[in-house]
């Protein structure tokens, strides 16, 4: 039988599925017995989700002109085969 | 925008192509945070970083009109930059290494388990996320980003790829050149460490 602190150590390879048929059961039966395992286990979900949301989107304006400059001279210079 | 779509996809690398200077500026500016915290991991100084961040937005410039779709443009332009950030850090004498994992810190203290391997002190309840809105706040967001941060390098590179920016394994293991088992370790500690410190403001562990 699983241990709380061994549960612990497969927590990723379980919200990943990287678990055997037999592994994963072994793992859901503690989960259905230990409440305190099944909050360790949401919160590893929970702390998934939440980095998920992302880093603030920095400004727009952000690029620097170096940058801008360059997409605008690549774009030009494709657009010529093209030019009517 | 969604990341996985390929629809969207499809109309972002399309945009770039035909010069949509907006597409650009909005893909600049929702990816150059998590490619500067990356880059980070492979090179200490910020000013490093930053031109290996600039180095790849120039090399997707210039090949965008090639892009074949093999990959994602998320996945690509992390690999590119993976390239020259370890690169760069190769001629500064540096590496980080994904195959070192270092001594095994648990992601729960193991004075908080009793001998037999249950818990002694059991993870309290997080009120503040609510499971149906995951966001707890924008202070939440924050504290687990500067968790984030201050993990190990090569943590850090494989939560930001896998977490933050939603890479699959396949991708984030390409990226970073590393097998599918030191993917998940990394993962697993460095998300084990971000929920720790969570608890630390969400349900504070008696001391």
């Amino acid at each position: 039988m699983l241990t709380c602190r061994e549960l612990n150590e497969r927590a990723t390879d379980y919200l990943e599925g990287q678990m055997s048929l037999r592994q994963r059961a072994g793992f859901k039966l503690h989960l259905l017995m230990c409440s305190k395992c099944g909050t360790y286990v949401d919160q590893l979900a929970k702390t998934v989700a939440l980095l998920r949301v992302g880093r603030p989107t920095q400004d727009e304006a952000a690029p620097d002109d170096k940058l801008i400059e360059a997409f605008r001279a690549t774009a030009a210079n494709s657009e010529k085969p093209n030019a009517r | 925008m969604a990341a996985s779509g390929t629809t969207d996809e499809t109309a972002l690398i399309a945009a770039l192509r035909r010069g949509d200077e907006a597409a650009f500026r909005q893909l600049v500016a929702r990816q150059q945070p998590s490619m500067l915290a990356f880059a980070r991991s492979f090179l200490r100084d910020r000013a490093a970083a930053e031109e290996a961040v600039q180095d790849t937005w120039l090399a997707l410039i210039a090949g965008i009109s090639e892009f074949e779709g093999r990959s994602t443009l998320k996945t690509w332009s992390f690999s590119v930059l993976a390239n020259i950030a370890r690169s760069k850090a190769r001629r500064e004498g540096r590496t980080v290494s994904f195959t070192d994992m270092g001594y095994n810190d648990p992601g729960v203290d193991a004075d908080r388990f009793s001998g037999d391997g249950t818990w002694l002190s059991p993870p309290g309840q997080w009120s503040e996320i609510d499971p149906e809105r995951i966001v707890g706040g924008r202070q939440t967001l924050e504290h687990a980003l500067a968790a984030v941060d201050a993990l190990p390098d090569n943590q850090r590179a494989v939560v930001t790829l896998r977490d933050i920016e939603g890479l699959s394994a396949t991708e984030t293991c390409s990226v970073l050149d590393i097998t599918d088992a030191n993917q998940r370790i990394l993962l697993h500690r460095g998300r084990t460490r971000v929920r720790a410190a969570l608890e630390q403001v969400l349900s504070p562990p008696p001391a």
